[in-house]
């Protein structure tokens, strides 16, 4: 429930307080961003319901992805080559592999949270 | 507690993704509504414009010509207002404002018919407006009377713009081949066309990519009147000299 508020109250805020006109040539950057916090909370989602989550892995994961995919995308617009989609590919990737974790923990062992929370 | 702990930070990473989707909407919209629909709304808006243009135009040429009626017919009255209409008349071909026609050049410029290499720049393929330009400058200061380009006769107002693939002169979109005829000494408008480091120099490298100038000393030029604008708004005559700004 607090990430879905969370995701709601992010949505109000980028729409209502960040000076909104974003200049085109940083849409990779967005995009790569985009998909790099994406993967980290999936990934997340995933460890925490197999209860293996660790919150410095979390956060350091979220850091690195994001630094990792910003600096790719950098050095290929800087080179002229489109290195972002290294990026990009990675972590759809990875992202549709968290999602059948997380799918498969849900369908083999029904809210193991909620038994446990209990 | 165990389910906060990893919510925690989880929720801070939806945060983050919030805003990012709140700003990717954002910079999608400020690309405004999907483009085709614009564009075909703004073709319409074009056309319609257009043909109010050219009822306007016909509107003006008619007004025109009625002036001119009304010109003859004062000339035909006493020595004053004939000596009024000879200066009127010598203001009018000042202004461009009357067909001409007498000795002088043609210049005909056509695109390469080759497309540039993969990963060249196609602009040593193209005629630009700022070839034009040049061209009409070398023929002023060559001593050319009168010039126009296609239908469009160069005027004291007379812009020569881009606007994608053609050219825009007096506002009126010009497309390739380019004539631009020039009244002037002929011999005098050609040398200086091809005087070294002149104009046929600057064009040498689109030349050579296939890019076509030709130029030719003709015997009569027809040169169409200058059919723009005349309307002064802002402007005023000083009443003395009071020299330039």
């Amino acid at each position: 429930m607090l990430p879905l508020i969370a995701l709601v109250a992010g949505m109000l805020l980028g729409y209502y307080v960040i000076p909104h006109p974003l200049p085109l040539g940083y849409a990779k950057y967005l995009s790569v961003a985009f998909l790099a916090v994406l993967d980290s909370i999936f990934g997340a989602i995933k460890s925490g319901m197999e209860d293996k989550f660790n919150s410095a892995i979390f956060l350091s994961g979220f850091a690195a992805n994001a630094i990792l995919g910003g600096l790719l995308t950098f050095v290929g617009d800087w080179l002229g080559v489109d290195l972002y989609l290294a990026a990009v590919i990675t972590f759809g990737v990875r992202i549709f592999q968290n999602l059948a974790a997380i799918r498969r923990d849900l369908l083999q062992k029904p809210q193991p949270d909620n038994t446990r929370a209990q | 507690m165990n389910r906060l702990s990893w919510q925690l930070p989880v929720a801070l990473g939806c945060l983050i993704l919030g805003i990012l989707i709140a700003v990717l909407f954002r910079s999608q919209q400020s690309l405004g509504p999907p483009p085709t629909k614009r564009i075909e709304e703004m073709a319409f808006m074009v056309r319609d414009l257009e043909k109010e243009n050219n009822k306007l135009m016909a509107e003006l040429s008619q007004m025109r010509s009625r002036v001119g009626d009304l010109e003859k017919s004062l000339s035909e009255g006493s020595s004053k207002t004939q000596a009024m209409m000879s200066l009127l008349n010598s203001a009018k071909l000042q202004a461009g404002l009357v067909p001409l026609v007498g000795p002088g050049i043609t210049v005909t410029l056509k695109d390469s018919l080759k497309r540039p290499k993969v990963g060249e720049d196609s602009w040593l393929y193209l005629i630009h407006d700022v070839d034009l330009e040049a061209l009409v400058n070398e023929l002023w200061a060559a001593g050319a009377e009168a010039i126009a380009i296609n239908s469009q006769r160069i005027a004291a107002n007379t812009a020569i713009r881009c606007a994608g693939p053609i050219i825009l002169v007096n506002s009126e979109r010009l497309s390739p081949p380019y004539i631009l005829g020039a009244i002037g000494p002929s011999q005098e408008l050609d040398a200086a066309l091809r005087m070294q480091g002149g104009f046929l120099d600057s064009m040498a490298p689109s030349i050579r990519n296939g890019v076509e100038v030709k130029i030719k000393q003709e015997e009569s030029v027809k040169l169409p009147a200058f059919e723009g604008s005349l309307v002064i708004r802002y402007a005023k005559p000083l009443e003395k000299k009071e020299g330039g700004p």
